[in-house]
């Protein structure tokens, strides 16, 4: 490979942006001005703060990684359409057709369902078929999951401003809210990597942990009804939760990531799948790599959840069981990333140690919530 | 009779029907618990008549009501052996105070923790991000030998090796 490699001249970060590039931008800035100008008002100054903030982030997103671009036009485009479509009124949620069928939330988030997946069946089909062209049937599948979840999510933000001002909050408050967004990350941390390492193989077995979480939902959602949007209690009221959920759901599902990577890693180093899998190599950086993003993101959440509750609750840290298992989860991959980087750790130790991460981290999210109780009961099962 | 009560005393009317199976054969045992309870019950009132005569209150009436208090007390305090304890608690009264609880907390060390928490993301983000590497040119007549090393070994040095000897080699050659 290192022959292969062709003479670049070296060009400086903002000389590689191409036209489309300033136009996205170009594009967010208008979008956050108009908002600025219209609801600028009723912004504190934090919300100024996020609204510009938001540029910035998104802005930088899609310079260092381009298909954010689409994806972002594309919510904006569908989400906007769907909210246009209500009126200012939530009953047409079931009687519009575009929004009974496409656009309201709970619509959006069974399309983001069914694509993830049909997405999952296809990649496997790809591995299996070795058919590059199933593969990027599948990739586009899993694009458009990821788009018609987000879309979901911000049009059920605008639904629940429509029951009531006072209702309205952030969709990331309960158990379905945070298991779409955890889908959604989760994809898209793979897509990510399936655009950097160039391979579609690993599709099959990272969204066989979104479709385990789909079921989730699916089961959530018609065996408990839980699919309603409810009020947020006065403790969720504020706008650390905008970042310290997200933040968090990056380390989730990176950390998923990471454990679905390493069982292919075992796989491949049985002999199973081997020749359709990438190699050993590239399995462990990308490991490495996931679990380096998702200890990082970890950290900030872990942090401000403290700062949160200091605030809310007037102590950084009250051993909440929620908490511990944060630092356990925390923990564990800190050994993880030490062993590695001091000692070298690598090969079947350091997959099996990922994959029973996976366990940790699910009991840190979900077994918290079900076996457990505290400060963090905000959904139970 | 003393042996009866006792036997209700310790355990109730499941007690009594134990001793029932035990001790009467299959054919009377119907007729050997109706007795039974109305030699409980009937020991019941005799006990409530004495104890309100004690107490000076007013001797009640064997009428209907006070056969069905005697019954429900029968009952519950026969049920309370399953409850497991060996009284009961009840709230007989209630009266609302109001009343407001305050926490203040005072975190003098507050930029402390922000600034160490700063340091800790930065830290977390140099470890991963910042990697240290040296480049060695060994420069001889018509011979350059390249070498590269870093602190940890990962994918992206063997890309970034190949890169540098590549570009290494088209200045070499211009």
């Amino acid at each position: 490979m290192e022959s292969a490699q062709k003479y670049e001249s070296p060009t400086p970060f903002l000389q590689r942006l191409t036209r489309a590039d300033w136009i996205y931008t170009l594009a967010l800035l208008a979008g956050a001005l108009f908002a600025f100008n219209r609801y600028g008002v009723y912004m504190d100054a934090y919300e100024q703060g996020f609204l510009f903030g938001a540029v910035l982030g998104f802005g930088w997103l899609g310079w260092f990684w381009k298909p954010v671009r689409l994806l972002l036009a594309g919510i904006a485009l569908l989400s906007l359409f769907g909210i246009s479509q209500y009126q200012d009124d939530l009953a047409r949620g079931g009687q519009a057709f575009f929004l009974k069928f496409l656009f309201s939330s709970q619509s959006a988030v069974m399309w983001m369902n069914v694509l993830f997946v049909l997405a999952t069946a296809t990649y496997w089909l790809a591995l299996f078929a070795r058919s590059d062209f199933t593969g990027r049937v599948a990739t586009a599948l899993t694009w458009s999951a990821v788009l018609m979840g987000f879309v979901g999510l911000m049009v059920r933000w605008y639904e629940s401003y429509l029951i009531a001002p006072d209702v309205g909050h952030i969709p990331i408050s309960n158990l379905y809210e945070v298991f779409v967004l955890f889908c959604l990350i989760t994809a898209l941390i793979y897509l990510y990597y399936e655009g950097r390492y160039a391979t579609r193989q690993l599709g099959g077995f990272v969204l066989l942990v979104v479709s385990a979480a789909v079921g989730f939902i699916l089961w959530y959602t018609f065996d408990r009804q839980a699919a309603g949007i409810q009020p947020l209690v006065p403790a969720l009221q504020s706008y650390w939760m905008k970042i310290h959920v997200p933040a968090n759901f990056i380390g989730y599902g990176a950390f998923s990531l990471a454990a679905m990577v390493g069982s292919a890693w075992l796989l491949a180093q049985r002999g199973i799948l081997a020749s359709r899998l990438p190699s050993l190599e590239v399995l462990d950086d990308l490991m490495y790599k996931s679990i380096a993003v998702g200890f990082a993101f970890f950290t900030i959440a872990t942090i401000l959840g403290a700062m949160w509750a200091a605030e809310a609750w007037g102590g950084y840290w009250s051993w909440d069981p929620k908490e511990t298992w944060a630092l356990i989860v925390w923990l564990n991959y800190a050994a993880w990333l030490h062993l590695r980087l001091v000692k070298g750790l690598r090969g079947a130790l350091s997959a099996w140690w990922a994959l029973v991460g996976l366990l940790v981290t699910s009991f840190a999210f979900l077994g918290v919530n079900m076996f457990l109780t505290g400060l963090h009961s905000y959904g139970t099962l | 009779m003393a042996h009866l009560l006792g036997a209700f005393s310790q355990g109730g009317y499941t007690r009594i029907a134990e001793f029932i199976e035990k001790s009467v054969p299959q054919q009377d045992r119907e007729r050997a618990a109706q007795t039974y309870i109305k030699i409980v019950g009937n020991a019941a009132f005799e006990a409530l008549a004495m104890s309100r005569e004690r107490a000076g209150k007013a001797v009640p009436q064997p009428d209907e009501a006070t056969l069905q208090f005697v019954h429900d007390s029968l009952n519950s305090m026969s049920d309370l052996f399953f409850y497991g304890a060996p009284f009961y608690l009840q709230l007989t009264d209630f009266e609302q105070r109001q009343a407001s609880g305050l926490q203040l907390t005072r975190s003098p060390g507050k930029n402390l923790v922000y600034g160490g928490s700063l340091l800790l993301v930065l830290g977390i983000f140099a470890m991963i991000y910042l990697r240290e590497r040296r480049i060695w040119l060994l420069v001889k007549p018509r011979t350059v030998l390249f070498a590269m090393s870093a602190g940890r070994k990962n994918r992206d040095f063997e890309f970034e090796f190949a890169r540098c000897r590549v570009q290494l080699q088209h200045l070499l050659e211009n």
